[in-house]
């Protein structure tokens, strides 16, 4: 769960989360509607330039974040890349199987390049969010939404006990290892099996005991958070209207360019 | 004056008796300790002073009056009588230091600029203000501790009632979990429940004592009175403070003149230099 430390010690961190996340979106929008390289590139960028220089960010650990989609990015292109046909007249590179030839062509190659970057420039935007938004702060977010209050309370309790849940599990399973639980096969199944109960057992006492604080507490049936108060983060809101204007022009002029 | 007592209350989950025809009071602005060792039934005892476990027989009082069972009357109860469990994760349901420790003011319908000022004033108190915006799963144990305490003060209740607050820290954090006590007992004119079996502890800060067992009360007095009689500490699995261990021996073996029941430091002290000084 390091993404989300991430978010916290971001720059970004403390701006007011409607902000940033209707800039990741209207981002992202626009992205997806251009459907043009450069306006991808672009996006790409503004977002690395966010979260880097004005979230400071550290570029390498941003930069392994973004080999993990691009893994995947890469892997499905191939797919998309190479089409079957019997006819190879449109084929720039292509290989003979019997009568269907396997291969790349131009369109191809440019569908490609198109998803490529148009994906990457998606998945940045939402890099930009995890990376300077905390989870709570989206949680509060949310219960200012439509979406139901008791939704929103279940996400967030289930967000914090999973970190309670993962340190008794991780607990078990240190202490069954130490005790050979897993030192072939065989016993290596029975212990997950007892992980796993054991698991379930204590998430039902962990529901009961927090129902109880809660109670302690004054509970009555709804959750009421309050949340800090958010300050507004100058350069990033100077930013943002500049890049959100400035690609929404060139998207105008070069849908205009290409009619 | 008894602030909350219990009178011939005695408890049962399903087939276990936890508590028994128990009778029990806590003095109004002192720090009092409910001593015994596991499975004594202090927990029990806690979760039936706010209301959350309603006795089996026998009646809790608040300011001399009955507590009533209603949502209303209960509400009324609990933000008058603040419990810290023992595990701050129990308790710490939200991802948010700020937000967790809102919750309790919150719940008491004030209006949201007080709300703030009292999370602030609560953080400030136990020394979290500055972790504020910290996931809470990034804590260290003593500081979830503190975050759990706080969520209790912010709702300012007249009884603090705290499941041994003292297990599992440092000594350092002891200590200062301690002082934060005796501080919010001085300064705030609350009373301080709190359980504990670290006995070493028992004589330093608690103005009152309680010794429970099996769900009974054994004796109550001030630690002094308590620590006068160890054969009766020892038959109910507990003992001595050190300190005052060491005088007793002192005392039966080698046959000075001093008084074990000074569990303190500072009371030692004084015996051992008036031995000296003869
Ligand atoms: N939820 C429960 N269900 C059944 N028995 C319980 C439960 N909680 C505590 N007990 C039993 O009640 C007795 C008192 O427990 P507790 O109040 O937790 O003691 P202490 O806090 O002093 O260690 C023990 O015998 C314990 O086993
Ligand atoms: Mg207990």
């Amino acid at each position: 769960m390091i993404i989300d430390k991430l978010a916290y010690n971001s720059r970004l961190s403390k701006t007011a989360p409607t902000e940033k996340v209707i800039f990741a979106i209207t981002s992202m929008i626009i992205c997806i509607i251009s459907n043009s390289i450069l306006v991808s590139f672009i996006t790409i960028l503004a977002m690395l330039f966010i979260i880097i220089h004005i979230g400071k960010t550290n570029i390498k650990t941003v930069f392994n974040l973004m080999t993990v989609p691009l893994f995947f990015l890469i892997f499905g292109c191939m797919a998309i890349i190479i089409s079957i046909s019997t006819d190879k007249s449109e084929m720039i590179l292509y290989i003979k199987l019997g009568k269907i030839f396997l291969g790349v062509t131009k369109y191809s190659i440019f569908s490609v390049a198109i998803t490529f970057t148009k994906s990457l420039g998606a998945v940045s935007c939402m890099y930009f969010l995890s990376l300077t938004t905390p989870v709570n702060d989206i949680f509060s977010l949310l219960r200012k939404s439509i979406i139901p209050d008791f939704i929103v309370e279940i996400a967030e309790l289930i967000y914090r006990y999973i970190f309670v849940l993962l340190d008794v599990c991780e607990k078990i399973h240190l202490s069954q290892d130490s005790r050979l639980g897993y030192v072939n096969l065989k016993t290596g199944y029975r212990s997950t099996v007892l992980l796993v109960s054991n698991l379930f057992i204590r998430s039902m006492n962990q529901a009961e005991k927090t129902f109880t604080a809660l109670s302690a507490r004054g509970y009555d049936g709804s959750i009421n958070l309050l949340s800090e108060k958010h300050k507004h983060n100058k350069p990033f809101i100077l930013f943002g209207l500049t890049y959100i204007f400035g690609v929404t022009a060139l998207t105008v002029f070069l849908k205009a360019g290409i009619k | 004056m008894n602030i909350i007592e219990t009178k011939n209350l005695s408890y049962k989950y399903d087939d276990t008796t936890a508590l028994s025809d128990i009778s029990i009071s806590f003095e109004k602005g002192k720090i009092t300790t409910l001593l015994g060792a596991n499975g004594a039934g202090k927990s029990t005892l806690f979760l039936t002073l706010n209301g959350i476990l309603k006795p089996t027989s026998g009646t809790v009082q608040f300011m001399g009056k009955d507590i009533g069972y209603s949502k209303k009357e209960l509400k009324l109860l609990r933000q008058n009588v603040g419990i810290v469990f023992q595990n701050p994760d129990d308790q710490l349901f939200s991802s948010s230091v700020f937000s967790d420790v809102s919750f309790g003011a919150m719940n008491l319908n004030l209006p949201r600029e007080e709300v703030k000022e009292r999370t602030y004033d609560a953080l400030k108190r136990v020394g979290m203000y500055t972790l504020r915006d910290r996931p809470t799963h990034a804590l260290s144990f003593g500081q979830k501790k503190r975050v759990a305490i706080a969520g209790v003060l912010v709702m300012k209740p007249k009884v603090i009632i705290l499941d041994e607050p003292t297990a599992g820290l440092d000594p350092m954090g002891v200590s200062e979990i301690m002082h934060l006590l005796q501080n919010i007992c001085r300064n705030d004119h609350a009373t301080i429940i709190l359980s504990t079996h670290d006995i070493d502890v028992v004589p330093i800060y608690s103005d009152f004592v309680h010794v429970i067992h099996n769900g009974g009360l054994i004796s109550s007095g001030t630690p002094d009175e308590i620590f006068s009689d160890p054969d009766l500490l020892r038959q109910h699995n507990l003992r001595l403070p050190r300190i005052a261990h060491l005088l007793e021996i002192l005392n039966k073996h080698d046959s000075f003149d001093v008084d074990f029941s000074k569990g303190a430091i500072s009371g030692a002290r004084q015996e051992l230099l008036k031995l000296l000084k003869r």
